[in-house]
């Protein structure tokens, strides 16, 4: 894949810390834990509940690498060449707020938008009239077997497949937004459409996969099995000398009782564990990044004293002892300006 | 008129806003005079410090982001609290006990809260009157307002009862109630939401409706992880394709006819 190689890239990084050969690796101080993302979640009436795991808990390195995190050199410039590819205006209106648009076809039903953040490339684009459009019967969907060919021949015919996704049929996830009608005296559905199938593929760096707000790619299909929405918010990474010492996953298990990190829904009594896995953390598109950090991402279902199903739970825990470095690390004025080649 | 300005007097000399204070004690007497002008009521709390549940800055930036982005929208009068100044009496309804949305959250257009939630719950942490705002306590519509918005984890989280009785309670010709069946990481989701709503008189990406505005990429989900659920729940279908005043389209008002809709989206 030819999309990021073709530009010249800015490493986001000191150059001293990427250039050095794994021969003079540092250790980051050990002792310092790195502060985790927080949810919007209310604490107050929950109790820790009982922990169960539905699942092993990862064999963990005793060190993992500071990646150091990389979008194009000229993230205006890719946008305006996404737009050029899907067939949109490359004139960008720039909204003075980080955003970057474009529209064709406006005011018809075929009308399209891109809209793309100038801090890491990162765009959606859709037909506007088309992506979550209301129904009034159920739209043709394709199978997921089927969406998968239409999604990744789409993306790889249009240059926007990264190289760092995982296209297997196996891997990718698929998702359907549903709209339904209920009946609120007795919670009866009345009736139900699946307004879309979304394709979603994962990332991963190195060995691990990627999480946070900055790894997201999938391809919305509509009715006929049409693509309708491209959501790709990506940045790339790549190891840097400085190892990171671990946090041994059964002393973050243990962590987790303090709940701290944790998104619980009240009145959850057990909390069935069932995806307790390293990833690296890909910061909002919105933002710039420098480097990103391995944490713990825990997943899982819950279930009250009575039995009843809660719905999921989330949470994270510190992976690595991180030094000064943080898990949104963000460019200083000084550090953004090393040029390489890609 | 007077009693807006003796009832809120007290809480406006603790507003942490500073600035905006007058805007919203200007934007209160406004709102009382007539419902055809374009009102914005904007509260967040930033400082849990007092409960069990984390601080979130970044619902004091987002909501700087949406109360911004309306005001250069222009023609919105608005109206924001902050911390211990955001209420739940704002958002409870007037026919309960010690409910006042009538003179808030009702009285606005495009109501919008951001803060800890939970399962059929809001936590606000003053005893104005309380600091728990359930599903039951909700009833919007019966004076002026079209949109509320929870930017709260698992508010409306989808099993079954939950929604369903957010909806019987709180749709009386409200169109449509926004937020997170997941817990929202605490990023820029209001400012987002509102970037894609309005587009400021040239092209610029917004003029979106508001469900595309709060599932957009660039929009609510931007700061979100990919698969965090939102939730937006309807009187009617039609409902879903309402703009923002002055962006586009916007339904008319439907009373609550017993059967509702829901539509959920990954992020």
């Amino acid at each position: 894949m030819t999309y990021r190689s073709s530009s010249k890239l800015r490493l986001a990084v000191l150059t001293t810390i990427v250039q050095a050969s794994a021969s003079t690796a540092t250790l980051a101080q050990a002792g310092t834990l790195p502060s985790m993302p927080v949810f919007r979640t209310s604490n107050l009436g929950v109790v820790t509940p009982h922990f169960e795991l539905a699942t092993s808990l990862p064999q963990v390195p005793v060190q993992l690498p500071l990646m150091a995190t990389f979008v194009s050199d000229d993230p205006t410039a890719d946008l305006r060449d996404v737009a050029g590819r899907l067939g949109l205006d490359d004139k960008l209106m720039r909204n003075g707020k980080g955003k970057l648009a474009t529209r064709t076809r406006a005011g018809t039903d075929d009308q399209q938008t891109l809209t793309g953040f100038d801090s890491s490339g990162g765009f959606f684009y859709r037909y506007d009239h088309r992506l979550h459009a209301v129904p009034e019967e159920q739209p043709r969907l394709p199978e997921a077997e089927k969406a998968f060919v239409i999604a990744t021949e789409y993306l790889l015919k249009h240059g926007l497949l990264p190289d760092d996704a995982l296209a297997k049929p196996d891997l990718v996830s698929f998702h359907q937004p549903m709209l339904s009608e209920f009946e609120a005296k007795s919670g009866r559905i009345l009736q139900s459409f699946a307004t879309s199938i979304e394709v979603r593929y994962p990332q991963q760096w190195g060995d691990l996969p990627v999480t946070g707000p900055g790894s997201k790619l999938y391809v919305a299909l509509g009715d006929g099995g049409d693509v309708v929405g491209v959501t790709r918010m990506w940045r790339s990474a790549r190891p840097t000398n400085v190892m990171l010492k671990t946090v041994p996953a059964e002393e973050a298990f243990r962590q987790l009782k303090v709940g701290s990190h944790l998104s619980m829904p009240v009145g959850c009594a057990t909390a069935k564990i069932e995806q307790f896995q390293l990833a690296y953390w890909s910061e909002s598109p919105k933002e710039s990044q420098r480097t990103s950090l391995p944490l713990y991402q825990i997943q899982g279902q819950c279930v009250s004293e009575t039995g009843e199903g809660l719905g999921g739970f989330m949470g994270y825990a510190p992976a690595v002892h991180a030094g000064d470095f943080k898990l949104n690390d963000a460019p200083r004025e000084a550090d953004d300006v090393d040029d390489e080649e890609g | 008129m007077s009693s807006y300005l003796l009832k809120h007097s007290s809480r406006s000399l603790g507003i942490k806003t500073g600035l905006l204070a007058p805007v919203a004690l200007a934007c209160a007497v406004a709102a009382s005079s007539s419902y055809a002008a374009k009102e914005l009521l904007a509260e967040h709390i930033e400082d849990y410090s007092a409960s069990p549940s984390s601080n979130l800055p970044g619902c004091d930036h987002t909501t700087d982001g949406l109360f911004n982005e309306f005001g250069d929208a222009g023609g919105w009068g608005r109206t924001r609290w902050s911390d211990n100044n955001a209420w739940e009496q704002d958002f409870k309804s007037d026919h309960l006990a010690g409910g006042d949305d009538g003179d808030w959250s009702d009285d606005a257009d495009f109501s919008y809260f951001c803060g800890h939630g939970n399962v059929g719950l809001v936590e606000f942490t003053t005893n104005n009157p309380g600091t728990i705002f359930t599903s039951t306590e909700g009833r919007w519509g019966d004076r002026d307002v079209e949109w509320v918005t929870f930017d709260t984890s698992m508010t409306f989280r989808d099993t079954g009862n939950n929604v369903a009785t957010w909806y019987s309670n709180g749709l009386n010709r409200l169109h449509l109630l926004i937020g997170w069946h997941d817990s929202p990481l605490d990023g820029d989701t209001g400012g987002q939401f509102a970037d894609e709503l309005i587009d400021w008189g040239f092209f610029d990406g917004g003029g979106d409706t508001m469900k595309d505005a709060w599932f957009s990429g660039s929009g609510g989900c931007t700061d979100q992880n990919g698969g965090t659920t939102q939730m937006i729940i309807a009187e009617v279908k039609s409902h879903y394709n309402d703009h923002l005043w002055g962006e586009g389209s916007v339904g008319s008002d439907q009373p609550n006819n017993g059967t509702g809709w829901k539509w959920s989206h990954n992020c």
